[in-house]
C-alpha cells in the first residue's frame, strides 16, 4: 500500500486513490466525519500524524565529544572592550576602500574600523590580555591578513583551540593539531576544494614546508592552471632555497600566472641562481663614468648579454604589466632582481648622485620603478626619500597613459618604508600645502606612513585642521574655494591617545550653509566620533 | 496594593540614560529638598533648581510627576526623589501628603478606575454593533475557510510535487484571500507553508505536515463551540483573531514572580521591529514569551536584558498551554548579576513536557527549551548536536554554532533555546553564572 505521503506528492488525481485506508489511531478520526473527501481524510491524517510524530519526539544517542579547551592564563579584556571590538569586528570588511572612505568619511566605514580594529587589538594584546570566549568567532573570521596578525596574540587557547575545528580558521589554530595536523592537512590537499586546498598548503607550509611541497608537487600535472598558480604563491609561507629547484621548474610552467609567481618568489630569495643571475644582469646593464663630478649612467642594452642563458624564462611578465616585452622591462625586472646597495659598490657613487644620474636618462621609468620594487622587496627603505618625490612629480605632470598605475602602486610602498620621523618631517613640509599635487601627496604620506602618528605631529595636526576650521566660521567654505577637511578620516585612525583629548575639544565649525561646510562638518565629525571609539577603548583597558 | 521592595538598582534601571542616572545620584541628598514626605502610598518634596520644582512619586509602580521642563522621563529630579526613597526608606519623615501630591494620586486613581472600566467595558458601549460585526466577521471568516478547503484539498489532488514549478504568487494569492476574510493568522501560516517548498530535501513531507495541521485547526474551528474555553481562545487565535492588552489583563492569568529574561532576539518583519523575549519564572518556573513590536523608530517597552530578572506580574493570553505574555506595569527590571537556569532539565524530560504541551494544544510549533549540563558536539559541516552525560542528545538547528562551542570550551554548560520538534535554537548559555547570549539580533 503506498504511503500517505507517496500518494500525496504523486497527487490523488494522479494515482486513481478514491478511498483511504489509515491505520490506528489516525482511523479513529474519521468515524465522525464520514462525508469527508479523500482529500480531506488524508489531510487530517497528515497532520495528526504530524502533531503525533512531534509530541513522540525521540532523542539520539551521541557518544563522540569535543576535546576539552586547556585552560588559559591570559585574563579576558574589559567587557566594555570587549563591547566595542564586537562592534568594530561586525564592521569590518575585507579591503581598504580608501577613495570610498574620503567621499563618504563614516565612522562605520570598514577601512576605519580595521584600522581601529587593529590598533585596538594590539592595546590588549601589550596588556597581556585576550578576547573572551564569546567572541572568538567572530574574530576568527576575520579575513584581512592584518588584522589577523593583531587577532593571534590575543585568541588565548580558547581561540587556537577552536580554530583547530576549522579548516578556515587554520590561520590561527596551533600547528599541527585537529585540522591543522599534518595528516589531515594532506588529505584536504587531496580531496578539498580549492580554497580549502591553499589553506592546507599554507598551513602545511608552516609545518613541514618540504612535506607540503611533495603535495604540490604530487598533484602539479593534473591541477588546473589558476590553481597551480596560487598554490605556488602559497610557498612564500617558509620559503627557502629548498624550494629554488621546484620554483625554478615551474618558471618553465605553461601557465603565465604560473611563471609569474614563480619569478616573483625567486626574486625575493636571497642567494637563489634567479637573484644571481640577475645580479649579474645588473652588473652587465648598466655602468657609470663621471664628468666634471657629475655621475653619467651607460647602458647596455644588448639582448644577448641580458638574456644570457635564460631570459625567457626570467623575465616574465604579465599581460597588464607596465612596459611590456622590452627594454624598459628589462631594466625595471633586473633592478627589481637587485638589491639597492649593490648599485652604490657598482657605479661608486651615493644614491642621491644615482637617482640624480637616472632622472638625466631615457630609462628614468624604469630605473625608478625597478628601484621602487627592490626597495619594497628586500624592506630596504634607504633610498625611499630619493625615488619618493620623482614619483610626485610624475604624478604633477601631464596624464602618463604609459606607466598608469606607478604613481598609486609605488608611492604608499615608499612611504611605508621611510623611518616614521622623516616620513612626519616630509609630511610637516606639506601640511599647509596649497598646491593640488602637493595635497595629493600629502595625504598619500598621511594614509601610508606609520601609525600612530607622533605626538607632535598630532597636536600640529589637530592645530592646522582647528586653524582651518576657524577661519571658516565667518567665511564659510565653498566648493573650489577650498576643499573638503584635510584627511580627518585619516586623522581619526592616526592621532596618539595623548591626542585624544585634543582632537575631542569642541569644534567652532562654519554653519552647514553651502555643500563645502556641510562636508567640512561631517568630516570633523567622523573625526570626533571615531577618536571618542578610540578613547573609549584606551580608557576601558586597565 | 501589594509592591515590591523599592530598591536602589531598580530605580537606577528606570533612568533614561547614563549621564540622568549619575545626576539623580548626586541630587539625592536630603539637604537639596525641601518639604520631603513619605507615607505607605507615595514620596515627595520640592528641589530647587533653576526654580522651585514639585515631585512626586508612587512607591507602588514608581509613576512619578515633576513640574521641571525636561524631556528626559524620567527627570533626574523624580529618580532622584526615588533613589532618596530606597535609600533611605523609613528615615524620610512620614507626614501626610501636601494638596499637591494628594490630588496628583487621586488623578491617578481615576485614570486607572477609568481604564480598568474601559478594559472591562470594552465590549459595553454597543454591544449589539459589536455583535453584528462579530456575526459578520464569523461569516467571513467561515467564507475564507471554505476557500481555504477547497484550496488545500486541490494541491492534494494535484500532487505536491506539482508545487515544484508554483510561484510565490501561487501562495500569496491565497493567504491575500484570508486576510480579505479576516484570518490573518492563517494567512501568515499559508505564507510559511509556502517558503518551505525547496528549502529542504524532504519539504514535500513538511508541506504535507503543515497543510494537515491547517486542516485540523479548520476542523477545530468548525466545531469550536465542542472544545473547552482555553482551547477555543487558542484556535481563535490562531485563525486571526487577536486581543487588546486590556483583554489580555482581564481575561489572561496573572503571575507574579521573579522572572529571568533566558533570551531575545529583535529581528524585522513586514516592516516593523519585532522583539521576542522568553523569560522564565524563578519560583513558578513558568516560561513567558513576550513579543513586541515597533515601528518607525519606536523603542520597545522595557523589558531587560538576557541575563537580567524583572520583578513583577505576566499576564498570560488565554490558552490551553499558555506562552505569550505581556509584562504588567509596574514592573521593576533589576541590573543585578545574571541568576542560573533554574528551569534546567534533561534532555528525556524536555522531550516529555513537549508531548504534554501538545496534548494540551496541538497547534504549537516553537517550544521554550532549558536543558541542564550538556555538551554541544560538532559531528561535521553544519551537524551539531548538544549531548548529556548520558548520551542523549538533541540535534542543534541547521547552521554552525561556534559562538555556543567558544564558551563551553567543550565542557557541559546549562543551555536554552527554542525546539521546533527537529531541532534545537540554541539561544543563551550559562557558565560559571554568567549568561551568554548565542543569537545576533538581525
Amino acid at each position: 500500500m503506498p504511503s500517505l505521503l507517496d500518494v500525496a506528492i504523486q497527487g490523488t488525481a494522479q494515482a486513481g486513490v478514491e478511498h483511504l485506508e489509515v491505520p490506528a489511531p489516525l482511523s479513529e478520526l474519521f468515524a465522525p466525519a464520514a462525508m469527508l473527501t479523500v482529500e480531506q481524510r488524508m489531510l487530517i491524517a497528515a497532520g495528526a500524524q504530524a502533531v503525533i510524530q512531534l509530541a513522540g519526539g525521540q532523542s539520539i544517542h551521541c557518544t563522540q565529544r569535543m576535546p576539552i579547551a586547556p585552560p588559559d592564563i591570559l585574563p579576558e579584556c574589559s567587557p566594555v572592550v570587549a563591547q566595542h571590538l564586537h562592534r568594530v569586528l561586525l564592521l569590518v570588511g575585507h579591503g581598504p576602500w580608501v577613495t570610498e572612505c574620503i567621499l563618504s568619511p563614516d565612522a562605520s566605514h570598514p577601512w576605519l574600523s580595521c584600522k581601529v580594529l587593529a590598533e585596538a587589538l594590539g592595546w590588549v594584546s601589550d596588556r597581556s590580555q585576550r578576547l573572551p570566549n564569546w567572541l572568538l568567532p567572530l574574530a576568527l573570521a576575520s579575513k584581512p591578513p592584518q588584522l589577523r596578525r593583531c587577532l593571534r596574540p590575543v585568541l588565548g587557547e580558547r581561540g587556537r583551540w577552536l580554530a583547530s575545528f576549522n579548516l578556515e580558521w587554520t590561520w590561527a589554530a596551533p600547528v599541527g593539531t585537529g585540522a591543522t595536523g599534518i595528516d589531515v592537512l594532506a588529505a584536504v590537499w587531496n580531496t578539498g576544494t580549492t580554497a580549502e586546498r591553499i589553506a592546507a598548503l599554507e598551513a602545511g607550509r608552516s609545518i613541514d614546508a618540504g612535506q607540503a611541497r611533495g603535495w604540490l608537487e604530487s598533484t602539479w600535472h593534473t591541477d588546473p592552471a589558476a590553481l597551480r598558480a596560487k598554490s605556488v604563491a602559497a610557498l612564500a609561507t617558509g620559503l627557502t632555497l629548498a624550494d629554488e629547484d621546484f620554483l625554478e621548474r615551474a618558471l618553465d610552467d605553461r601557465s603565465l600566472e604560473v611563471r609569474v609567481e614563480s619569478a616573483s618568489l625567486l626574486r625575493t630569495l636571497v642567494g637563489s641562481r634567479f637573484s644571481l643571475r640577475m645580479r649579474e644582469r645588473a652588473r652587465l646593464l648598466v655602468s657609470g663614468s663621471h664628468k666634471r663630478g657629475k655621475l653619467v649612467l651607460h647602458f647596455h642594452l644588448d639582448p644577448d648579454v641580458l638574456h644570457m642563458d635564460s631570459a625567457a624564462r626570467d623575465f616574465v611578465r604579465t599581460s597588464n604589466s607596465l612596459t611590456g616585452s622590452s627594454p624598459a622591462g628589462w631594466i625595471q625586472d633586473v633592478l627589481a632582481a637587485t638589491p639597492l646597495a649593490q648599485w652604490e659598490q657598482q657605479l661608486e657613487a651615493t644614491p642621491e648622485a644615482i637617482t640624480q644620474a637616472a632622472c638625466d636618462t631615457d630609462w628614468a621609468d624604469a630605473l625608478f620603478a625597478g628601484w621602487s620594487l627592490s626597495a619594497h622587496v628586500f624592506g630596504d627603505g634607504s633610498w625611499a626619500d630619493l625615488l619618493l618625490p620623482y614619483w610626485w612629480s610624475q604624478a604633477a605632470g601631464p596624464p602618463r597613459t604609459d606607466i598608469l598605475g606607478p604613481e598609486v602602486a609605488f608611492i604608499p610602498a615608499l612611504v611605508r618604508l621611510l623611518p616614521s620621523n622623516a616620513a612626519e618631517r616630509l609630511a610637516l613640509s606639506l601640511l599647509d600645502a596649497q598646491e593640488e599635487a602637493e595635497k595629493r601627496h600629502l595625504r598619500q604620506l598621511l594614509e601610508s606612513m606609520p601609525q600612530p602618528w607622533s605626538e607632535t605631529f598630532g597636536r600640529t595636526y589637530v592645530g592646522m585642521l582647528r586653524a582651518y576650521a576657524r577661519s571658516f566660521v565667518n567665511n564659510p567654505p565653498t566648493i573650489g574655494s577650498t576643499e573638503l577637511p584635510p584627511n580627518t578620516h585619516i586623522a581619526a585612525v592616526a592621532l596618539p591617545p595623548s591626542c585624544f583629548a585634543a582632537a575631542l575639544q569642541p569644534w567652532m565649525l562654519p554653519e552647514a550653509k553651502t555643500m563645502a561646510s556641510i562636508a567640512w562638518r561631517v568630516g570633523v565629525d567622523a573625526l570626533v566620533r571615531i577618536v571618542s571609539i578610540r578613547q573609549s577603548i584606551w580608557e576601558g583597558l586597565p | 496594593m501589594d509592591s515590591a521592595p523599592l530598591h536602589v538598582e531598580s530605580v537606577l534601571a528606570l533612568a533614561p540614560d547614563v549621564p540622568a542616572a549619575k545626576v539623580a545620584r548626586t541630587l539625592a541628598r536630603v539637604p537639596s529638598w525641601q518639604l520631603l514626605g513619605m507615607n505607605a502610598h507615595a514620596v515627595w518634596g520640592e528641589f530647587k533648581g533653576s526654580t522651585l520644582y514639585q515631585v512626586r512619586a508612587s512607591i507602588h509602580d514608581l509613576g512619578f510627576k515633576c513640574t521641571c521642563p525636561s524631556h528626559k522621563q524620567p527627570c533626574k529630579h523624580a529618580l532622584a526623589l526615588l533613589l532618596l526613597a530606597a535609600q533611605q526608606g523609613g528615615d524620610l519623615p512620614q507626614a501626610d501628603p501636601p494638596g499637591w501630591v494628594t490630588d496628583w494620586l487621586s488623578q491617578r486613581e481615576k485614570r486607572a478606575a477609568a481604564r480598568q472600566e474601559r478594559a472591562q467595558a470594552s465590549s459595553g458601549p454597543d454591544v449589539k454593533a459589536q455583535a453584528r460585526r462579530a456575526e459578520r466577521r464569523k461569516e467571513q471568516v467561515d467564507v475564507g475557510l471554505d476557500s481555504l478547503e477547497l484550496w488545500s484539498q486541490d494541491i492534494i489532488r494535484q500532487g505536491l510535487a506539482a508545487l515544484g514549478s508554483q510561484r510565490k504568487a501561487f501562495w500569496d494569492a491565497q493567504a491575500a484571500r484570508l486576510v480579505d476574510a479576516q484570518a490573518p493568522a492563517l494567512a501568515a501560516r499559508v505564507r510559511r507553508i509556502g517558503e518551505l517548498v525547496h528549502t529542504s530535501a524532504n519539504w514535500p513531507e513538511r508541506v504535507l505536515a503543515e497543510l494537515g495541521k491547517l486542516t485540523l485547526l479548520v476542523q477545530a474551528y468548525r466545531s469550536i463551540d465542542t472544545l473547552d474555553p482555553p482551547l477555543q481562545a487558542d484556535v481563535r487565535h490562531s485563525i486571526g483573531w487577536t486581543l487588546t492588552k486590556e483583554a489580555v489583563l482581564t481575561q489572561g492569568d496573572h503571575v507574579n514572580d521573579h522572572w529571568l529574561v533566558v533570551s531575545q532576539r529583535t529581528y524585522v518583519e513586514d516592516r516593523l521591529r519585532v522583539r521576542r523575549t522568553w523569560l522564565q519564572g524563578v519560583n513558578t518556573r513558568r516560561d513567558a514569551l513576550e513579543l513586541s513590536y515597533a515601528a518607525n523608530g519606536a523603542t520597545f517597552d522595557k523589558i531587560g536584558k538576557p541575563g537580567q530578572l524583572v520583578w513583577g506580574t505576566m499576564a498570560f493570553w488565554p490558552s490551553a498551554c499558555p506562552q505569550r505574555a505581556l509584562l504588567c506595569d509596574g514592573a521593576i527590571v533589576s541590573s543585578s548579576q545574571p541568576v542560573g537556569l533554574g528551569g534546567a532539565v534533561s534532555v528525556g524530560r524536555f522531550l516529555d513536557q513537549v508531548s504534554l504541551k501538545l496534548s494540551h494544544q496541538p497547534w504549537l510549533d516553537l517550544f521554550p527549551c532549558t536543558l541542564h549540563s550538556v555538551t554541544p558536539v560538532r559531528l561535521g559541516a553544519d551537524r551539531w548536536v548538544i549531548a548529556e552525560t548520558s548520551n542523549q542528545a538533541l540535534p542543534l538547528s541547521k547552521g554552525e554554532h561556534w559562538r555556543l562551542l567558544a564558551v563551553s570550551g567543550g565542557q557541559p554548560l546549562d543551555l536554552a533555546g527554542e525546539w521546533d520538534g527537529t531541532s534545537l535554537a540554541p539561544h543563551a548559555a550559562l557558565i560559571d553564572g554568567a549568561l551568554y547570549r548565542l543569537i545576533e539580533d538581525s
